[in-house]
């Protein structure tokens, strides 16, 4: 037989049963939900359907069973039982098991159905798993039916508009894309050397059609949360049963969407975090009757996009951490010393959860408690570059907030150096940057020996690379600090240089080198080099957070006033951001209104020929095809205009981020938002409004006569 | 490409001793350009390279023998588990065959280094050869690094 069919068949038959569950539970919900009961009959129908055309002998009985139950309720001769759902499920996961087996070894497997099969077929019978309609009328109708057979994967013509294609060829698509990327980088840095300008405009047209190639496949690889957030409620269900406590469980977000490999990577922590919710967040009926809540436990997943990570958010309504009894046990296991015992806030406390071995579960049960877990749901995490907090509420409930980076393949980074060596740090890790030479609100200090960042006020650990990877030093290798974020915990990292920011294409480590905790993969750079890939959290290993409050007199971050910032897209790469006083205004480019003088663009703005100035890696952006383009008018002494993709927000942020080195046109990167970005570099700006002041005096006096 | 017992080697020279491996591991050679050191990796993985746009780990053979690492003239790549490795040496010689036959065993005076990656001693016109076997060269390597999985 040919198996390319039958792999299409498992595939497909997979997400069929996939939609059942969830509809099923629907359906449990709203009995009325005719739509629901449609569509179940119907792809349990395909699927008795196409496995007769394969003669799958086994899965067509069992869909046949199954059936032959739903037969009665769709035509509104019964009604679906508590029991006639758990009997559907049953067969549902029976269908999976042997899905699976076809997938993996093209066989059925031999065991026997009987049992399941006798059972769905008297379930449609005599058997009380259905109950008789009540009297009244109901709307479960054949004809109820009709809308639901339209497929939302087809357009009103038929054509498919979707097409089914083979992870391993968007897989080898992505690892394409991303040698060009890495030949990209290489051929901006090699014509940002030798400035060959004959090159440059051909150049920055590559470079935009290879970021939007990117986008394209990252796109086509992305898949929505709900994918693995409906199977969730499937599991809420079972454990319900299980522990003898009414659940509910709601989803949000399930549209965000997130890399398929990032995907598979969250789903074993996802299904930890809820398990563990249903098992010690929510009490038992009794103790939260007792507590004058609903019997009901709530537990909320909740996906949502912010900038260039998501969050998932997995929240009870139960007792709360017992955080009085985490610290006895972090005491008793030598975890926490006496006096970090007293002194340990909240926060700090509900981070001992994630340590391993660290389980405060009274009773160890079957569920969760065994000790295991939550160690390993940070863990996964943190291999992605992700990470996970609890933040916990006595007798109101707990939060699990997970962090997670949008794609494995390619992510913005910094660049930066130390010990004489380039390295690569995730942006998803760096909260700010800063240079503390100068700077009255930062400050490297010692404590008994121990290194710390003051900044604003606050102090956090703080280490140098340099040192921490036995490389040679020079200075005291606190040159640019980068603040570090991992989960709640903040540290600085010394560093020499902060070099550039880059859309880095992660390589995976060899198998000799994944044991090290201190590097997450390789990169290469611009110039064809190999740079290392830090792992935030393992270089933080044996580092001891301070409570987050800010310490002493000093301590005052709300006083600084905030500064407003408009962000901007320009070019691949981060999004770009200025001080929003340094902004004339912004103005939306129309056809015809750039020119080209001798010298340079120029852009005619109520009657004023003012120059344009351009980044690299944003020179040809052709504006005969982009009519949507903005200039942004700076308030410089002279004027000139900033071409850019697009003006995106303005926002808040820091009054004054620290300014990296040697970047130019990049002042520095700041987080605005929730999302890191390059702030551009106004000296640098000036200068070359100054340059080009000179160039445009030509065609200006032609505008003038 | 063995004929009886016979295994072809290619020999290559590091710090002066000749050693050789087997050329069915062997999937390229080359020049190797610059190598990025990995910081807290142990002595005998040199750092990481680009070859042709792929990243593979770099094994100075002169460390791994305790011989004092130099810059290396030539890689020799091989795969492993997925991987791709680049054994660095002074320089590469002929592909020459060695008999099963011949091997002798190595004097048990040579060092635990050499000896938990050799696989035999060879006479050749030149003089003895050590024939390297790359699997135990890895799995050494391996157990000097925390938590790898070669």
């Amino acid at each position: 037989m040919d198996d390319d069919l039958v792999q299409e068949f498992v595939a497909e038959t997979a997400d069929g049963l996939a939609e059942v569950d969830g509809l099923l539970l629907a359906l449990e919900r709203d009995p009325s939900d005719a739509d629901a009961l449609a569509r179940i009959f119907r792809i349990v129908h395909t699927i008795k359907g196409t496995c007769g055309f394969f003669g799958f002998a086994r899965l067509e009985a069992l869909a046949h069973a199954a059936e032959s139950l739903l037969d009665p309720l769709r035509s509104g001769e019964r009604v679906l039982t508590p029991a006639a759902t758990d009997l559907l499920l049953a067969a549902l996961d029976r269908l999976r098991v042997i899905v699976t087996a076809l997938r993996d070894s093209g066989q059925e497997g031999e065991e026997s159905d009987e049992d399941l099969i006798a059972q769905l077929l008297a379930g449609g019978g005599s058997d009380p798993a259905s109950a008789p309609v009540p009297a009244q009328p109901s709307t479960t109708g054949p004809d109820a039916a009709a809308p639901a057979e339209g497929d939302s994967a087809n357009r009103a013509d038929g054509t498919p508009s979707h097409v089914r294609v083979r992870v391993d060829v968007l897989e080898s698509l992505m690892a394409t894309v991303s040698e060009l990327v890495l030949t990209r980088n290489r051929l901006t840095q090699i014509a940002a050397q030798t400035g060959a300008d004959a090159f440059a405009l051909a150049l920055a047209r590559l470079s935009h059609v290879t970021g939007e190639l990117q986008d394209g496949v990252m796109r086509a690889r992305m898949q929505a949360v709900g994918t693995i957030l409906h199977p969730l409620t499937r599991l809420a269900r079972d454990l319900a049963r299980d522990l003898g406590k009414p659940l509910a469980l709601d989803l949000g977000g399930e549209e965000v969407e997130l890399d398929r490999q990032v995907l598979e990577r969250i789903k074993d922590p996802l299904t930890h975090l809820v398990r563990n919710a249903a098992d010690h967040g929510i009490e038992t009926p009794q103790d939260r009757a007792a507590a004058g809540k609903p019997q009901t436990g709530r537990i909320r997943v909740t996906a949502r996009a912010e900038g260039g990570h998501v969050t998932i958010e997995v929240a009870d309504d139960g007792r709360g951490l017992d955080l009085d009894a985490i610290r006895a046990k972090a005491l008793a296991r030598g975890l926490l010393s006496e006096a970090a015992a007293s002194t340990a806030d909240d926060r700090q406390l509900a981070d001992l959860v994630f340590t391993p071995g660290f389980s405060t579960a009274a009773a160890v049960t079957s569920i969760s408690g065994r000790g295991v877990g939550m160690d390993v749901v940070r863990r996964n995490l943190e291999e992605i570059g992700g990470s996970v907090e609890a933040v916990s509420s006595p007798g109101q409930g707990t939060r699990f907030r997970m962090k997670i980076p949008l794609t494995l393949a390619i992510v913005p980074a910094l660049i930066l150096e130390a010990g004489g060596q380039r390295f690569a740090l995730p942006q998803l890790n760096v909260r700010e940057l800063v240079r503390p030479a100068g700077n009255p609100d930062a400050r490297v200090e010692d404590i008994h020996g121990m290194p710390v960042l003051t900044l604003r006020g606050r102090v956090h650990p703080l280490l140098s690379l340099a040192r921490r990877l036995d490389l040679p030093q020079d200075g005291d290798g606190f040159a640019t600090v980068i603040l570090v974020e991992i989960g709640a915990d903040l540290y600085g990292l010394g560093v020499d240089a902060v070099l550039s920011t880059d859309e880095i294409v992660v390589k995976p480590l060899a198998g000799l080198l994944r044991g090290l905790a201190h590097v997450s993969g390789t990169t290469i750079l611009g110039d064809g080099s190999v740079a290392m890939i830090l792992d935030a959290a393992g270089l933080a290993a044996g580092l001891t957070f301070a409570p987050a409050a800010p310490l002493g007199e000093d301590a005052a971050p709300a006083a600084a006033p905030a500064r407003s910032y408009l962000t901007l897209r320009l070019g691949a790469g981060a999004n770009r951001a200025l001080p929003l006083d340094a902004v004339d205004r912004v103005h939306q480019v129309a056809r015809g209104s750039l020119a080209m003088s001798g010298r340079g663009e120029v852009a005619d703005i109520d009657g004023t020929l003012v120059p344009v100035i351009r980044l690299a890696g944003a020179e040809d952006i052709g504006f005969a095809d982009h009519d949507a383009q903005c200039l942004v008018l700076l308030s410089g002494p002279v004027p000139a205009a900033l071409a850019v993709d697009a003006v995106l927000d303005i926002v808040e942020g820091p009054p004054e981020p620290a300014v990296a080195e040697g970047c130019a046109p990049i002042a520095a990167v700041m987080r605005l938002g929730g999302e890191a970005v390059d702030l551009l570099d106004l000296a640098w700006l000036a200068d070359r409004a100054a340059a080009r002041a000179g160039d445009s005096r030509g065609p200006r006096r032609e505008a003038v006569a | 490409m063995t004929h009886g017992r016979k295994v072809l080697a290619l020999t290559l020279t590091a710090a002066g001793q000749r050693l050789a491996l087997p050329v069915a591991a062997v999937q390229d050679v080359f020049r190797p350009g610059p190598i990025t050191p990995v910081p807290l990796a142990p002595p005998g993985l040199a750092g990481v390279l680009n070859l042709r746009g792929r990243v593979v780990t770099a094994i100075d053979l002169r460390a791994v023998l305790g011989l004092s690492p130099w810059e290396a003239g030539v890689a020799v790549i091989l795969e492993a588990g997925g991987d791709r490795y680049a054994i660095l040496a002074d320089a590469a010689g002929d592909v020459v065959p060695l008999d099963a036959a011949c091997a002798q065993p190595l004097p048990p005076t040579v060092g635990a280094a050499v000896s938990s990656v050799a696989s035999g001693l060879y006479r050749l016109d030149e003089g003895l050869v050590t024939l390297v076997d790359p699997g135990r060269l890895l799995a050494r390597l391996g157990s000097e690094t925390p938590g790898a999985a070669a």
